[in-house]
């Protein structure tokens, strides 16, 4: 029995609320337990969970990173002109895909390595150079496209965003692996123990040997990377690219991030916990969807969960010090 | 109101304990109306726990305060400024990016009649005129503190306390950044605060201040009071002995071992604008003190030794071979380690769990696999090989958060992250503060047990009988300098002392 | 040896010419762009250009202004935009449907910019959550509720409205006056009353403050209060501006703002800054850049690509300058 209640202790609180409103959402949203909704939710939470699954080391750190919205606009749009049949700079070619799947990563490497040097070399805060080269990536994507839109992707590549096995769709597969990359990252090598103990204390991680300002590079270059997968997974989702993509996102990342019970602070957070955290969020942008409910009311619920999360945090950090 | 009381403050059997370990014991000072009393004991005597309950920073466990004679209950620093009491601290609290007059005044500020618009010009004047009676003519009331240097800010710090109306002002050392023309006029300043009718507790360790200026003396050892004493009654001598005269009866961990070579040199360290040539030489086994009073510059010494400060010239030399890069990093490579004085904030990962805080240092080794995958197996064996031996006591190193432990075992906890990694020197900052005496026995078990590993030990402490018991040979720091040497069997309290506090040995 | 040194260290650097580069290259790199942009058209520098440069600056300036506040507290606001627009929305909305006299509207914008700031001052001065995560959180709030009073439709002001936006006193537009009239207003709270030194202090030195008595939660307060109101306002009369809202109101005004301010010598690391001249300088250098852009003949493309660079450096500038500073 105090096994049991061991166990559901130490379960995420989080947890809980999504299960809870997964039952309410049964009994009270209409159309919620198709296939259809359920393939829906799924599908929706691809882009979300691998894009947050990185600003979540930047958290981790008592930052952010608001650039990954826009290393998704960019590395989409440049990967789809890459590979696009139609218009694709190597239209047609065996190696369009890999090209441009290469691109995109590299292009999520520069901008972790502008980030992560502006932080670490000139000690910017890293929610303002962020916010900058987030300025700089969304100009950039508009200025490639032009405001087009950008199509004819090869179906050998769109299949991973649109096909399925039954309900579940192929990117989910994807997803799955990003997540257990980043959970071993924190969790089983000696960078992920680095990362926590930088982000809990600096001054001790420096006295005790942990190389601070490499941890926290490395802190940014993940999270782009993880941007540019999400603008693989995107684009593959789409069978397209805009510059607009992505634009409203960063909003649901921090939710996701913050809600499942990552410190906003620093040094505490699993990647378990931003997983449930994207569910909770893409549940309610479905379901509030399916209600009828106008997205504003939606942004207003996000901005209040955020608050109270973050209060949650602080009144727990404070009671831990007492 | 003018007040008639012979006394106007009087600590009455204060006693303080923190936690288990008690920091004051039945401790009584009287100030006497219009005098100044000083205040003399060693780093950990008390004073600055008496003055933080003084301020209303810290809850006393027993004994009253008499303000004027009548009980006095401080409820923070509001609450001791409305009843009179300035301080000026040793640490300094001004704004470097407002003007002296503004740090003067910026709880009131002279305001333009009824508009409550700042009066930039009052202020000004008002400050000039306030430097002026206080004898400080060449800082301009619009210069920005944090274009003054250390001297000057510490001066408008005293001016602070000298401009409210309090009738109570204690000082806490507050000449160690001062010029010799600077002190001369802190000490007018201070009698004619006196000729006005105020009081001055006047914390010092230089005895010579201390005697030239106070009427009455009180010396504090160990938390308790020895003697409160009128200055004339004194001589330099006994205050001396009254401050350090204890009898060595504690119990210290003999261990057999034996001094060998030369293992670690630090040769002509200098930082600027504080070490000038620092030499220090540690032997395989030896367990070397150092001890000084606040401000003399050990902790900086350690930082610098170990590569958290930067140094501007001089190496630190390993079995001979010079250390490449002097960063954390390169000395832990090299078999040094550093126990900061301040484990909360520089030694432990305080929301962490006891074994993730005692694995922190040995990350490299634990994660020697491909792509840095950590031996989980070999972590938990370090870990539990830890709290063994040190003796940890935790009811789970796995789940519980140092936080949580008390003080000699969070201490343990940041030994065990250095022991684990079996260092050859260690720099030790005040190993034992905050520690309770059945801990503290077995941290001195440990450091010994360091040393017969042929390991050397450098050793900060306030507290000299911990030093005599555990040493081999005591450094003296004063001023930022070493400046004598004591070996075993040779040691000499009061000498330390007189070292310590910067004289030679005078006979009174 | 510890009295004649001085215990300040920037991040920077000894030499006098360095140092002179680091708080003076902006101007010579502003006049530069100034003259590469006569250069590309000369109509930049007519009178009339100079005029829609003034105006368009003095609605964003307004906001600026109360930014000063909150970077002087060490903190941020990116709420501000948000704040804008909801404000703008339920005053207009006021103004179309029930008639409120234009005067009054203005005064009911500030009013729930003032909400909306304190909101934000309460999260982070009592409950102590970071500026940038709350800020994120009432940024998203705002813009809801903004959504929410205009039904997601366009709001057409009321003829009213246009006419504010055109009076003209002595050949400068109204808005003008109101900027500087904030510019005034700011900078004798700032530099002229006791809150102002204090809210100095505080950014200087929180704990410091706290310890002598100042009471630094009130003060932090009180400037994302500010900071809020003028964003009420400045909704107002860019709403004003435009004679109408729709739902990309003021979308990312909010870096245009802190550019300006940080630019304008307000440093993200707190305690420092000057409203006059600070916040007319910053506004205009933004805003002449982004002027001079248009004119020129850029693509539009590259717009937010320039506002991207320009508060990088702007950042990056200001932490050279203060991010080593000791206190």
């Amino acid at each position: 029995m105090k096994w049991f209640i061991d166990k559901v202790k130490a379960t995420n609180t989080i947890l809980w609320f999504l299960l809870i409103y997964v039952l309410l959402c049964l009994f009270l949203v209409p159309s919620f337990a198709t296939a259809y909704n359920i393939k829906n939710i799924l599908s929706q939470v691809c882009v979300l969970l691998t894009v947050a699954c990185g600003v979540h080391f930047a958290v981790l750190n008592g930052g952010t990173d608001f650039s990954s919205t826009s290393v998704i606009a960019l590395t989409s749009v440049i990967g789809a002109s890459i590979m696009s049949e139609t218009t694709g700079l190597l239209a047609g070619r065996w190696y369009a895909v890999p090209a441009a799947l290469a691109a995109m990563l590299l292009i999520g490497l520069l901008f972790g390595v502008v980030n992560g040097l502006s932080v670490i070399v000139f000690k910017m805060p890293s929610f303002i150079v962020t916010m900058a080269t987030q300025m700089i990536g969304a100009g950039l994507a508009l200025f490639y496209t032009k405001g087009t839109t950008i199509g004819s992707l090869p179906a050998s590549f769109t299949k991973l965003g649109t096909g399925s096995v039954g309900i579940i769709p192929y990117a989910l597969f994807f997803v799955l692996a990003i997540v257990l990359v980043t959970n071993w990252l924190l969790n089983r090598t000696k960078t992920g123990r680095q990362i926590y103990s930088v982000g809990t204390n600096p001054k001790t991680s420096l006295i005790s040997g942990i190389p601070v300002k490499r941890t926290i590079f490395k802190l940014f270059i993940v999270s782009s990377l993880c941007a540019s997968c999400a603008g693989i997974l995107m684009i593959a989702q789409m069978e397209s690219a805009a510059s607009s993509f992505a634009s409203n996102l960063f909003i649901d990342i921090m939710s996701s991030i913050i809600i499942g019970g990552t410190s906003p602070i620093g040094g505490r957070g699993k990647i378990t916990d931003t997983v449930i955290g994207a569910f909770l969020v893409i549940l309610i942008n479905v379901s509030m969807n399916l209600l009828g409910v106008q997205w504003f009311v939606i942004s207003i619920l996000k901005g209040a969960i955020i608050l109270v999360a973050a209060s949650i945090d602080i009144a727990k950090k404070s009671k831990a010090r007492a | 109101m003018t007040h008639q009381r012979e006394y106007a403050l009087e600590l009455k059997n204060i006693t303080k304990s923190f936690a288990t370990v008690r920091v004051l014991t039945d401790v009584s000072l009287s100030l006497r109306r219009g005098t100044i009393l000083g205040l003399v004991g060693e780093n950990g005597a008390g004073k600055s726990t008496m003055m933080n309950i003084l301020g209303g920073v810290l809850k006393r466990d027993a004994g009253e305060i008499l303000l004027d004679g009548s009980p006095f209950e401080p409820k923070g620093p509001k609450g001791a400024k409305a009843a009179g009491i300035a301080f000026v601290h040793q640490e300094l609290n001004l704004f470097s990016n407002l003007s002296v007059a503004e740090n003067l005044y910026i709880t009131g500020l002279p305001k333009l009649g009824k508009t409550g618009l700042v009066n930039l010009v009052r202020t000004k004047r008002d400050a000039k005129g306030k430097l002026a009676e206080l004898g400080i003519d060449n800082i301009p009331p619009d210069a920005l503190i944090g274009d003054l240097p250390m001297g000057q800010r510490q001066l408008i710090e005293i001016a602070k306390a000298m401009i409210s109306d309090a009738e109570i002002i204690i000082m806490d050392e507050p000449t160690t950044s001062l010029s010799t023309k600077e002190k001369t006029n802190l000490f007018r300043i201070m009698h004619e605060q006196i000729e006005k009718g105020k009081s001055i507790i006047f914390i010092s360790h230089i005895l010579e201040d201390v005697f030239a200026h106070s009427d009455e003396i009180a010396v504090l050892r160990d938390g308790k009071l020895i003697a409160q004493k009128p200055a004339a009654e004194l001589t330099r001598a006994e205050v001396v002995k009254m401050m350090v005269g204890r009898e060595l009866s504690k119990i210290y961990p003999t261990v057999e071992k034996s001094i060998g070579e030369v293992l670690f040199q630090a040769r002509d360290i200098c930082r600027e604008g504080r070490f000038k040539n620092i030499n220090l030489t540690l032997r395989q086994g030896e367990i070397v003190g150092l001890f000084g009073l606040m401000g003399a510059g050990r902790t900086e010494l350690l930082k610098c030794l170990f590569g958290v400060d930067p140094v501007s010239g001089g190496e630190v030399l390993i079995d001979g071979k010079a250390l490449e890069r002097l960063t954390p990093q390169g000395c832990i490579e090299s078999g040094m380690a550093f126990i900061t004085e301040n484990r909360r904030e520089e030694g432990l990962l305080i929301t962490k769990t006891v074994r993730e805080n005692t694995v922190m240092a040995s990350l490299d080794e634990l994660g020697k696999r491909m792509f840095g995958v950590l031996d989980f197996k070999k972590e938990q064996a370090m870990s539990d090989e830890m709290v063994e031996a040190l003796k940890v006591r935790t009811y789970d190193a796995n789940r519980q958060v140092v936080v949580s432990l008390s003080g000699g075992n969070q201490q343990k906890v940041v030994l065990s992250k250095w022991v684990v990694k079996k260092p050859r020197v260690f720099l030790l900052d005040e190993p034992t503060r905050g520690v309770d005496v059945g801990a503290k026995y077995e941290i001195y078990s440990i450091i010994g047990d360091l040393t017969r590993e042929n390991s050397a030990v450098l050793m900060v402490s306030s507290e000299m009988e911990e030093l005599m018991g555990m040493c081999d040979r005591i450094l003296v720091m004063y001023n930022n300098a070493i400046t004598a040497e004591f070996h075993k069997g040779a040691f000499d309290q009061e000498k330390i002392i007189v070292a310590a506090i910067g004289g030679q040995n005078h006979e009174q | 040896m510890n009295n004649e040194m001085s215990v300040r260290e920037s991040a920077a650097l000894p030499k006098t010419l360095k140092k002179l580069v680091v708080n003076y290259g902006l101007y010579f790199v502003f006049l530069f762009i100034v003259v590469y942009f006569t250069v590309k058209n000369p109509a930049f520098l007519a009178l009339g250009n100079i005029i829609t440069i003034v105006q368009m600056a003095s609605t964003l300036g307004i906001v600026v202004v109360g930014m000063f506040f909150v970077l002087i507290t060490g903190g941020i606001d990116i709420s501000v935009a948000s704040n804008m627009y909801f404000s703008a929305v339920v005053s207009s909305t006021l103004l179309n449907n029930h008639g409120v006299p234009i005067a009054l509207c203005f005064l009911i914008s500030m009013a729930c910019g003032t909400l909306v700031g304190a909101v934000n001052g309460l999260f982070i001065s009592k409950y102590k959550i970071v500026p940038f995560i709350t800020t994120l959180a009432t940024m998203s709030i705002a813009r809801g509720l903004g959504l929410f009073f205009s039904n997601q439709k366009l709001i057409v002001l009321d003829q009213s409205g246009f006419e504010v936006s055109n009076t003209r006193i002595f050949g400068v537009p109204l808005v003008v006056y109101i900027f500087f009239a904030a510019v005034l207003a700011g900078h004798i709270i700032l530099s002229l009353t006791q809150f102002g030194r204090q809210l100095y202090a505080c950014g200087n030195n929180l704990a410091g403050a706290n310890k002598i008595g100042i009471n630094g939660t009130r003060t932090v307060f009180i400037a994302y209060a500010v900071c809020g109101a003028m964003a009420g306002l400045a909704g107002m009369v860019n709403a004003c501006n435009l004679s109408s809202i729709n739902q990309n109101f003021a979308t990312g005004d909010e870096f245009v703002v802190i550019s300006s301010a940080v630019v304008g010598g307000a440093s993200l690391f707190g305690g420092k800054g000057r409203v006059l001249p600070g916040a007319i300088i910053g506004i205009v250098m933004i805003q002449v850049i982004l002027n001079g852009l248009t004119l020129s003949q850029a693509s539009p493309f590259v717009y937010q690509v320039i506002r991207g660079i320009i508060i990088f450096i702007a950042v990056m500038m200001d932490s050279i300058k203060y991010s080593g500073e000791i206190r």
